[in-house]
């Protein structure tokens, strides 16, 4: 055995031992540690309620952070449950795993503390004797919270550089045991982490709580008025007939990752559709597959509605509104007695990963009419879904583009329920293989099949269209006359990304149109068939097939604008030449021949196609985007009271800034304009569209960057769900804020107005503007917004030997 | 082949420096001696010039290197050397004749290698001759083998000021190629010099164990003020009274690096500061980032300016910093300023920042290249202009650009007023702010106005200028004979217009150059030495 082997070994044997030896110091001085029962049917008089008075601190401080799967450590503290399950070292996001990892989806892969602690979560609430000593000694919450007291945010300008506040920061996830370690290597490390510490008050009702042993009183009942809409609707849901079976469980696969809302509860009441061992009426008891379609196993399940217990953070936040309107277009869609249903599909992977198999029986224009009623729905659960936030499957799309929809009536690729299962076999996606890692499949097999697909598509289209007549403005989707899910802007934020409702900010590079089938594709390929916990193989072919469909959205698109600048155009998004190459393989120019049937005016027909639409979709299309489409410079609401009028002359100016100044520019910043009235105070997004000289391949993006083509996009309220940073900026300093940011041209520069204008890690006023901005979001969202998440909150700038007192 | 040229370099700087350093030969002075003690030697030549020499013309392949052609000499100065230089070997000894526009009989001097320095004496009587009207000097070259010829013969005219310098120049010697580092440190040498001795200008301070940099005095020569790594501190500056023997402790020194800066920045240096003329205040670039580049070219070593900064001053009496609005931009990098002697305004060299040419603007550091100072200016070109503001007691004003000296698609920098409050003189190159082949002077009106290049310029580097207190004359520097920067004097008159320089070849060294220099109102001795308390 070689040398350093030998030490490494004795090492980790010296480090169990210290480990151990610590362990067993903790069960002598506190106890063993057992499972421990913490309910309590009502508080004593002066104890505090972890409902009333802690969680709503653990909301606005900690579910910052520790949210949603990419919470550190797993620990997730926007519920009791999350609080009490504890940490683990596991993680989440992981693309290099060989294996599937067991999911460990909080109320659904485990039913127990006992069950979490055999999956490997630690404690973070004293599990030993319940005396007030040892509930604050053993837990972690109060270890850490403790360690920030003991060791504030320092109060320099710049937070020292030995915060680690990188995406790919490695996980300190430390025991009651360990703590004293990791207090000794990291005393700046008390929680919130990187962040300003509690305030007394705030501190006190914690550690009071987990003096008191972090007791937890039973949940209110669901109000009687929930009760009532639930049992419609899981009336609904539940409906025996083969047909009502088929379409439920169309909807639920479309839905399960969804918030739902119903209309007339409380705008911060959701449920989640799941499936249930038990039928209404009783407790739901949740089967946790992996997938929405895979084997229930059970013979006999339930659509059933699940509360969500959790605080709303927006990274996940996908919400899908439901009614009694809603109700009635499923039956409008689905339940008229044009067509039958004789016999349900299978679970089988195979078949189950497709759609276009599993729901053949249903009317093509009915699957693609529902999921255009809630485009952006659908769209919003591609990117926020199942993962809130993408790994390297989102470096798949441009930071900025919008999508149109071919109109269903209109357009027989969608709506032709004939044509779409004779293809079927062509439109398999790489989940109905499970994790394996058998990449080279993408190629052999899902390639093939792609191109089988749009080869097929064409000779129908040729087909249907013998006089070779092109699309022209009338395919394109106008949302009926009023849905305002018709136009949509995707904004790409690094690893996250958010999609907003009509066209939002400049001329981008690329644009989608997208037919039913890519539609669906892109939904299961991304949302029902992903598995967050799937191995490197799995997250692989779905970046790798994602490559098709975007191609296809894109060449969509192509088809609308002129043929003959169909290439040169296309050139541009695949610039590089190996970009080229692999595109020419890939990407042959399959149904671009046809001329497209819209007269083009103009040398920009990219632009004038949009122009064309949004005048196309008429009120649908929502108000024109005056702040980054002004050709004056100074256009605004005339609806706006004078100071959002000013503040929308001043803060549009932002946008044509441009190319490499803007390098130093966050990519979300959020901006709080002080009125000197607080109720008018208001709220605008800036954010970075980070230019690719093209999207062909996954790893490599700095070096296909082309910051000469990056844009800024201005956009009122709030859009993303990972700040980078927040502006506070008096109105009455507006104009001088926007001329000394029109002035950033370098990390210097950006530097100088930060420090005036943005508010730091260190700010002592950090939490109230983070509060503010919340509070803004709620008041003009109400059902829609979510908690911000501050993991990715930057400094204004680093330097490596910035001094720091506490 | 580099070894070569590097012997190539050294044999030609050799010659140069000949030309400042040799002392003269056999002479005579026909009006003090009767020309029957004329050596005969020289007697013998001089017979030949009255047949021959009107048949020679000038520009026989020789030239007198130095003095230039036009040179005023201040009355109080040294002798310097007379050297020429014949293309053709055919001379091997040479007559020297300085002759008078008045009676005053001509003075003659014998020299067997191509220089003559005059002795005092000698000197003395050329001085006081050449005040009204110019002297002119005819070398006469003549060869043994063919002893009735002459060779070759050239002249020039020379002519002395009735303006004196009245003052000291103090002024650094540093070893050439410049490199960062305590040891090079040690080997700095701070000198007095007058410009009426005959010997090398004493030492004033050496073995320093830190760096020290820019210097300037008051008016009046009573207080002098130095940047001075004191105690680590880059930005540590000291002013003190000027006395025999000054003793630097802690309550001389300031540091710029009390004046409140950003964390992300680096420690202000307090670059290129300056004590205002009265010494009550200061001024300097603070918030600075600076270019500096290494090279190992003997001349040009270093490429050095700041990329972003402003001004603040800094009150004596009340020891506080503020910033100094007008010249506090944080676009723009401002730097270089300089004083008018009554106070009113500050002339500083202003620049877009150039951030861009640091990888890393956190953590500066200087670079080690292995390239010319033209490829180091091409890869980072940055050009100032001047710009003028009203001091206003610390408040500032809004800033002007001075015609002349800004927006002509060169570098305009180093802006020093005369102390008549007439002109300004800058230094302007392609690029650049410090240590530029191409750099020269040019003169302004104070206010601004048409830019006239001013004839004292060498072909090689001309800048770091200093105003006698009596602004008659201006010193500077060049690399024209030498990698080794030399000491230049020019006289300038009451409309601005100046003369071909003097140089100052006592103030050299074969391997130092002489920088920074400046003029102190102060007399020769005033200052004995100059050492930090506690340090040898």
């Amino acid at each position: 055995m070689k040398r350093n082997t030998l030490y490494f070994i004795l090492a980790l044997i010296i480090l169990a031992g210290c480990s151990a030896y610590r362990t067993a110091k903790f069960n002598n001085k506190y106890g063993p540690v057992r499972t421990v029962d913490r309910t309590v049917s009502s508080y004593k008089p002066g104890e505090v309620s972890f409902y009333d008075d802690v969680q709503p601190i653990l909301e606005r401080r900690c579910d910052v952070c520790h949210g949603c799967y990419d919470a550190p450590c797993q620990l997730k503290l926007t519920c009791y449950e999350g609080l009490e399950r504890g940490g683990t070292t596991k993680l989440v996001y992981d693309g290099a795993r060989l294996r599937a990892e067991k999911p460990t989806r909080l109320f659904i892969d485990a039913n127990s503390v006992e069950e979490w602690r055999q999956m490997g979560f630690h404690p973070v609430l004293n599990e030993r004797d319940q005396t007030p000593q040892a509930n604050l000694a053993d837990s972690v919450v109060n270890l850490m919270l403790q360690l920030k007291k003991e060791h504030p945010q320092p109060e320099t300008e710049l937070l020292p550089v030995t915060f680690d506040i990188s995406l790919d920061k490695k996980q300190n996830c430390t025991t009651a045991e360990d703590f004293s370690e990791y207090k000794k290597k990291y005393p700046l490390w008390g929680m919130p982490y990187a962040l300003p510490g509690l305030t007394d008050k705030e501190h006190k009702t914690i550690v009071d709580w987990l003096r008191q042993g972090g007791l937890i009183t039973p949940r209110p009942e669901m109000s009687a008025k929930a009760k009532q809409i639930i049992a419609q609707w899981e009336e609904f849901f539940n409906g025996s007939s083969l047909k009502q079976q088929l379409v439920s469980r169309y909807i639920y696969e479309h839905l399960f990752i969804a918030r739902i809302h119903f209309d007339t509860l409380p705008d911060r009441e959701f449920y989640r559709l799941v499936r249930s061992r038990t039928g209404p009426g009783e407790p739901v008891v949740e089967i946790n597959t992996v997938r929405p379609y895979d084997e229930p196993g059970v013979e006999k399940f339930y659509y059933r509605f699940r509360k969500i217990e959790t605080t709303i953070v927006v990274k996940d936040h996908t919400v899908y509104r439901m009614n009694r309107k809603k109700m009635e277009r499923y039956r409008q869609l689905f339940l008229q007695d044009d067509y039958e249903v004789n016999e349900l599909p299978s679970y089988d992977p195979e078949a189950a990963s497709n759609p276009f198999k599993t729901f053949v029986d249903l009317p093509a224009i009915s699957r693609y009419r529902f999921l255009l009623d809630d485009a952006q729905y659908i769209v919003m659960a591609f990117i926020k879904g199942p993962v809130c936030r993408g790994q390297i499957a989102l470096n798949v799309i441009n930071d900025h583009f919008f999508i149109a929809f071919f109109d269903p009536e209109k357009d027989t690729i969608s709506n032709d329920t004939a044509f779409i299962a004779s293809v079927s076999d062509f439109l398999d996606l790489p989940a109905g293989r499970e994790s394996n890692l058998a990449i080279m499949s993408i190629w052999t097999d899902y390639y093939n099949d792609q191109k089988k697909y749009l080869d097929a598509k064409e000779k129908y289209l040729v087909e249907l269209n013998p006089d070779n007549r092109g699309n022209d403005i009338t395919y394109i989707w106008n949302g009926d006359g009023h849905n305002d899910n018709a136009l949509l802007t995707v904004f790409r934020h690094f690893d996250s990304a958010s999609v907003v409702k009509g066209l939002v900010g400049d001329t981008p590079k690329t644009g989608w149109v997208i037919d039913f089938p890519l539609l669906e594709r892109i939904y299961y390929l991304l949302v029902a068939g992903f598995n967050v916990f799937g191995n490197a193989g799995h997250q692989l072919e779905t970046r790798l097939y994602m490559d098709f469909l975007r191609m296809e959205g894109e060449n969509n698109f192509l088809s609308f604008l002129p043929r003959d600048k169909r290439k040169e155009i296309r050139a541009e998004w695949y610039k590089g030449a190996r970009a080229e190459h692999k595109n020419q393989l890939e990407n042959p120019f399959r149904g671009l021949e046809r001329a497209t049937e819209i007269v083009y005016t103009t040398n920009d027909p990219k632009k004038e196609f949009f122009e064309k639409i949004f005048e196309y979709v008429g009120p649908a299309a929502g108000p024109n985007d005056y702040l980054n489409r002004c050709p004056e410079g100074n256009c605004v609401d005339k609806n706006a009271g004078p100071l959002e009028q000013r503040a929308d002359r001043a803060l549009q100016k932002v946008t044509g800034k441009r190319g490499p100044e803007i390098q130093v520019v966050q990519d979300l910043a959020f901006i709080h304009v002080v009125t000197g009235n607080k109720a008018n105070d208001l709220a605008y997004t800036i954010i970075r569209n980070k230019a690719l000289s093209n999207n062909s391949f996954m790893f490599g993006e700095e070096r296909r960057r082309l910051v000469k083509d990056d844009t800024l996009t201005l956009v009122k309220g709030y859009v993303g769900s990972y700040p980078n940073s927040f502006v506070r900026v008096n109105l009455d300093e507006i104009e001088e804020f926007v001329e000394s940011f029109l002035k950033i041209r370098d990390q210097l520069s950006y530097y100088n107005v930060a420090r005036k204008y943005g508010i730091r890690r260190t700010s002592p006023n950090f939490w109230e503007e983070a509060d503010w901005h919340y509070q803004k979001y709620l008041k003009d969202e109400p059902v829609e917004a979510g908690l911000f998440d501050m993991y990715r909150f930057n400094r204004i700038a680093e330097k490596s030997d910035a001094h720091f007192k506490w | 082949m580099k070894k070569k040229s590097n012997l190539l370099i050294i044999l030609l700087v050799s010659i140069a420096l000949s030309h400042c350093a040799f002392s003269g030969n056999n002479s005579w002075d026909s009006q003090v001696r009767g020309s029957e003690e004329m050596p005969e030697n020289i007697r013998h030549l001089v017979q030949k010039l009255s047949t021959k020499s009107k048949k020679v013309g000038n520009n026989t392949g020789l030239a007198i290197t130095y003095p230039f052609d036009g040179t005023v000499f201040p009355p109080e100065i040294a002798a310097p050397v007379i050297a020429w230089d014949e293309a053709s070997t055919a001379s091997n000894h040479w007559l020297i004749v300085v002759e008078f526009s008045s009676q005053r009989s001509p003075i003659y001097a014998l020299a067997d290698k191509q220089h003559w320095a005059p002795n005092k004496p000698i000197w003395e009587a050329i001085k006081a001759n050449s005040i009204h009207d110019p002297a002119k000097i005819t070398v006469y070259g003549f060869d043994h083998k063919h002893p009735d010829n002459i060779t070759a013969k050239n002249s020039i005219r020379i002519s002395t000021s009735k303006d004196r310098v009245d003052a000291s120049i103090f002024y650094r010697q540093v070893q050439l190629p410049f490199k960062v580092g305590k040891k090079n440190f040690k080997k700095i040498k701070w000198r007095l010099g007058d410009i009426s001795s005959y010997e090398k200008p004493p030492v004033v301070m050496e073995n320093l164990p830190v760096c020290a940099s820019c210097h300037l005095f008051s008016k009046d020569g009573t207080l002098i003020s130095m940047e001075m790594n004191y105690k680590d501190d880059s930005g540590a500056h000291f002013i003190t009274p000027v006395r025999e023997n000054i003793e630097l402790s802690e309550e001389d020194f300031i540091t710029w690096n009390d004046f409140p800066k950003p964390e992300l920045l680096p420690k202000t240096r307090g670059l290129f500061a300056k004590i205002s003329p009265s010494g009550k205040y200061m001024v300097s670039t603070v918030h600075e980032i600076s270019y500096a580049a290494l090279t190992n070219d003997l001349a040009f070593c270093q490429l050095f300016f700041p990329t972003y900064g402003v001004l603040a001053w800094y009150s004596v009496d009340n020891r506080k910093f503020h910033l100094l609005p007008g010249a506090d931009d944080y676009d723009f990098v401002q730097t270089g300023p300089s004083w008018s002697w009554d106070e009113k305004y500050i002339v500083f060299a202003r620049s877009n920042t150039k951030n861009e040419y640091h990888e890393d603007i956190t953590d500066i550091r200087t670079h080690i290249e292995d390239a010319g100072i033209h490829e180091l200016n091409e890869r980072f070109p940055i050009q100032f202009d001047l710009y003028r503001i009203p001091f206003n007691q610390g408040k500032g004003g809004t800033p002007e650009p001075l015609e002349g000296a800004s927006h002509n698609g060169m570098s305009n920098y180093f802006p020093r007023y005369s102390p008549d409050g007439k002109w300004i003189v800058f230094t302007r190159s392609r690029t650049g702010i410090m240590l530029q082949p191409d750099s020269e002077l040019f003169i302004i009106p104070a206010a601004g106005g048409e830019a006239r290049r001013m004839r004292c310029n060498r072909e090689l580097f001309n800048s770091w200028h200093s105003f006698s207190p009596n602004g008659k004359w201006m010193l500077f520097s060049s690399k024209a004979n030498t990698p080794f920067t030399e000491i230049f004097l020019t006289h300038i008159d009451k409309n601005g217009i100046d003369s071909p320089p003097v140089c100052l070849s006592r103030f050299s060294d074969d391997h130092y150059a002489a920088n920074v220099p400046e003029f102190v109102n102060i007399g020769p001795g005033a200052i004995k030495r100059i050492r930090i308390a506690g340090h040898r």
